[in-house]
């Protein structure tokens, strides 16, 4: 029924599929091979714990675990209000001329490249952050996660605006003719009827602060030394796989970033299935 | 809910707003401000002459034009490897997937797609060394394994449009055909791929997007601060983006940082121009296919 | 009697538009108070759109715009509901509205019922409970939901859930009720209960009903209009 030349292009579609398929496996597992060493040793979960001081012996990545999380985390703290101002605003206050073209705007800041911003940051913000708090260098967590929390902002505001939008009608217009203000609407109907949306939000707002490479690599400093406050220098895992990707290849040293590669391939791995499974969850039936 | 707390809503909702549009402001208007002075012929092509450059006679030393030929190479070079591939995939999914297989697929996807970009650097760089060792001691990080980083980088974002772009044209749309005698294939080409084509290619613009302004990837590579045009593919090669990382550390005078400005304005102007493009596509196509049908 | 001649809503010169597509021509009408009105016509010329006029719902469509005047007797004054310091959800209040698909929140009945309450800042749970009976009662429902208030209240019958909705505008005391069809997606039997409500409605409160049943408005109606080609006339 169907030639053979046919048949080939179906199989070089699921070839295709397959492919990418075992493109995000082999990612994981040629960083397994490399770290194969640190395995071997039984030295992988003491690097997790100990610091990084190459001329003692100890390439621990313990100081860059917590530089990630300290950035992440406060690079959600300022981006995830903002996300939601400004969602309410463009879905619930204002869904008008005036929240469309802001909606606008929001697309357009996810296209400018992150060393843009990154460097935009050095040159204005770290200045700023030098004089305002008279302590160093002006490159540390805060400025990073300031910046971060400005890269990060706009894919959350359009998965918190899109799952606000996706409140059945029905709903927003029973309200609306009760005698709701628009914030009452939001607070009683939209808000519970989206806390599916907003957790997808700062999950995927959060995979993307810790993924992120260049702001940290720009503004925060780069310190190996575990951070102490948001006034310190600090290196994420991405920093540092940046950085000492140059040395030499077959050193123990090397060998250990590929341990900073299997974590944050894990962190990622868990918070797209935790995704996963909230969209998964049976939703509330509509009517 | 009380009078004071709905006020508090609204003028935080408000000034959320206003912030955001103000940190955007203020981002463009320094980066125009800081470089648009440096616009000019001196700041691409350097000493050399604009037109001995173009034609390939003498090569540039101390302008942007490396960086732009190298960046477009290899956003080119990317997507060319990158499209086929993801093309196929998504065809795959929207088309032939079912049930569990479906999910699988679509879950590898979205793990790919979260991956940080500096695991794809490293995966590319680990791969550059796998080859170095088994298949050539010519093969180092260059602009071939980082064209290929790249491909990896956006398969995911082309295989999800061209599925979703596929997945949402109309049951009936899809059945016409087939009623009319057509195979599944003829069907996928002739009918269903023409219908998702703005779709499509509206993605594969913004993967276009993605692959120019990335800097992670390409910094684990093969790019470098210095190499003048590519050589060949397994040349080292300069680039837009880790142009601007380089010099926001290592310049020495205000010339270099104003280069470092204006090559951000670029590639601003570059993603703008693209994001614009993969708009307007989207929109226009789609008319001009109602219209032909 | 005086009571039963007074103007309710007074419209003039009102005309209403979907971007360019012209919905009302200079329509000019009155409706007397207490009294059921009905609006007939062909589907999709707008009764629905007619109904959200008087309660400015329609402004959350894109596009949509209103030429002309608006006036509704609430608490003894002629107010032009359009004008610029009228409050929204304080219009809402005296204009209740029950729509074609009956809308229960994702909630329990007795919370969908105490939700009109709560945004109008009533806390009184004691009066809430009071005014939650007191309107089931009047929707004829409360025999049939009183020992489940707790339910989540999709969990009713159609006809249950538009009793529930009605009950749910009246709670807080409307004076004007605009009803879009209340018994479409009903059958005879849930339609019939609901029809003697909207009978009892009108000692209340004054009712706008939009029905496609020429037997219902003849039933229910004290006044029929018919609305044909953007423009009302008398029936």
């Amino acid at each position: 029924m169907i030639s053979r030349f046919e048949h080939l292009i179906e199989k070089s579609f699921l070839a295709a599929a397959l492919w990418s398929m075992a493109l995000t496996i082999l990612i994981f597992v040629f960083m397994l091979i490399l770290g194969l060493p640190l395995f071997r040793e039984g030295r992988f979960f003491s690097l997790l714990f100990t610091p990084w001081i190459p001329g003692e012996e100890q390439f621990g990545i313990y100081p860059m675990i917590m530089g990630t999380a300290a950035i992440s985390v406060l690079s959600l703290c300022f981006g995830a209000p903002l996300a939601i101002g400004v969602s309410v605003f463009i879905s619930v206050l204002q869904p008008g001329r005036l929240g469309r073209w802001l909606k606008k705007v929001v697309v357009l800041m996810t296209g400018v490249p992150t060393v843009v911003y990154a460097f935009v940051g050095i040159f204005l913000l770290v200045p700023l952050v030098q004089s305002f708090f008279t302590a160093g260098s002006g490159m540390n967590i805060l400025t990073a996660s300031l910046v971060l929390a400005l890269l990060i902002a706009p894919t959350m505001i359009l998965i918190f605006s899109g799952s606000f939008e996706n409140v059945p009608i029905s709903y927003c217009n029973a309200a609306d003719a009760l005698g709701s203000s628009a914030v009452q609407k939001f607070v009683y109907v939209i808000l519970p009827y989206s806390w599916r949306g907003i957790i997808t939000g700062l999950i995927l707002g959060a995979a993307r602060a810790v993924g992120d490479t260049l702001v940290a690599l720009m503004l925060a400093g780069n310190a190996v030394a575990v951070p102490g406050s948001v006034f310190d220098s600090a290196r994420t895992l991405t920093a540092h796989i940046a950085l000492v990707t140059a040395a030499d290849f077959d050193s123990i040293e090397f060998r250990t970033i590929f341990a900073g590669g299997i974590l944050l391939y894990l962190i990622t791995l868990i918070m797209v299935l935790t995704v996963r499974f909230l969209s998964s969850l049976k939703k509330e039936a509509s009517p | 809910m009380n009078r004071l707390g709905e006020i508090s809503v609204t003028f935080f909702s408000w000034l959320c707003a206003l912030s955001l549009v103000a940190a955007l402001g203020t981002v463009f208007v320094f980066l125009l401000f800081k470089g648009l002075g440096g616009m000019n012929l001196q700041t691409i092509f350097g000493d050399t002459n604009a037109w001995d450059a173009l034609t390939l006679r003498k090569a540039v030393f101390n302008g942007l034009f490396p960086a732009i030929v190298g960046t477009i190479l290899l956003v080119i070079i990317s997507v060319v490897m990158a499209l086929p591939v993801g093309l196929a995939a998504g065809i795959y999914l929207a088309e032939y997937g079912t049930g569990r297989a479906k999910n699988i697929f679509s879950l590898s996807c979205d793990i790919l797609a979260g991956v940080p970009s500096i695991l794809v650097g490293l995966f590319g760089f680990s791969l550059s060394i796998f080859l170095h060792k088994y298949i050539s001691q010519n093969i180092y990080p260059c602009l071939l394994i980082s064209a290929a980083s790249l491909s990896f980088l956006v398969l995911p974002y082309l295989i999800r449009t061209t599925q979703i772009a596929l997945e949402q044209i109309p049951s009936e749309d899809r059945l016409t055909a087939l009623a009319l005698g057509a195979g599944r294939l003829q069907n996928i080409f002739y009918v269903l791929i023409p219908r998702a084509l703005s779709g499509i290619v509206s993605g594969v613009i913004l993967s276009i997007g993605r692959c120019a302004e990335d800097t992670a990837v390409i910094m684990l590579t093969g790019v470098v601060a210095m190499a003048g045009l590519p050589q060949s593919l397994l040349a080292k090669y300069e680039a837009l983006p880790f142009f601007i990382y380089y010099i926001s550390s290592q310049y020495t005078d205000m010339q270099e940082l104003q280069m470092g400005y204006a090559a951000a304005i670029i590639l601003v102007g570059i993603c703008a121009v693209l994001f614009v493009a993969a708009f307007f596509i989207k929109n226009r196509l789609v008319e001009r296919m109602l219209f032909r049908i | 009697m005086v009571e039963e001649d007074k103007i309710k809503i007074e419209i003039e010169n009102l005309s209403f538009f979907y971007g360019e597509h012209r919905i009302f021509h200079d329509v000019s009408t009155k409706m007397m108070a207490n009294k059921i009105t009905a609006v007939v016509g062909p589907s999709g010329q707008g009764k629905s759109t007619f109904l959200m006029i008087m309660n400015r719902l329609w402004e959350n469509i894109p596009q949509a715009r209103l030429e002309g005047h608006v006036h509704i007797l609430l608490k003894n004054r002629m107010t032009d509901i359009y004008a610029r310091d009228v409050s929204l959800p304080d219009l809402r209040r005296s204009v209740g509205m029950v729509f074609q698909k009956s809308n229960p929140l994702p909630m329990s009945i007795y919370k969908n019922m105490a939700f009109p309450l709560k945004l109008a800042g009533i806390k009184n749970q004691a009066q809430i409970e009071e005014k939650v009976e007191a309107a089931l009662r009047d929707a004829f429902l409360w025999n049939e939901v009183k020992d489940r208030l707790s339910h989540d209240a999709r969990s009713l019958s159609g006809g249950q859930q538009q009793r529930l909705c009605i009950a749910r505008a009246l709670i807080i005391g409307p004076e004007l009720m605009l009803l879009d069809e209340p018994t479409s997606s009903l059958d005879a039997r849930a339609a019939a209960i609901i029809e003697e409500l909207i009978l009892l409605l009108k000692k209340r409160c004054t009712v706008f009903l939009v029905s496609h049943h020429m037997e219902q408005i003849a039933r229910l109606a004290d006044t029929v209009m018919a609305l044909e080609d953007g423009k009302i006339k008398p029936v």
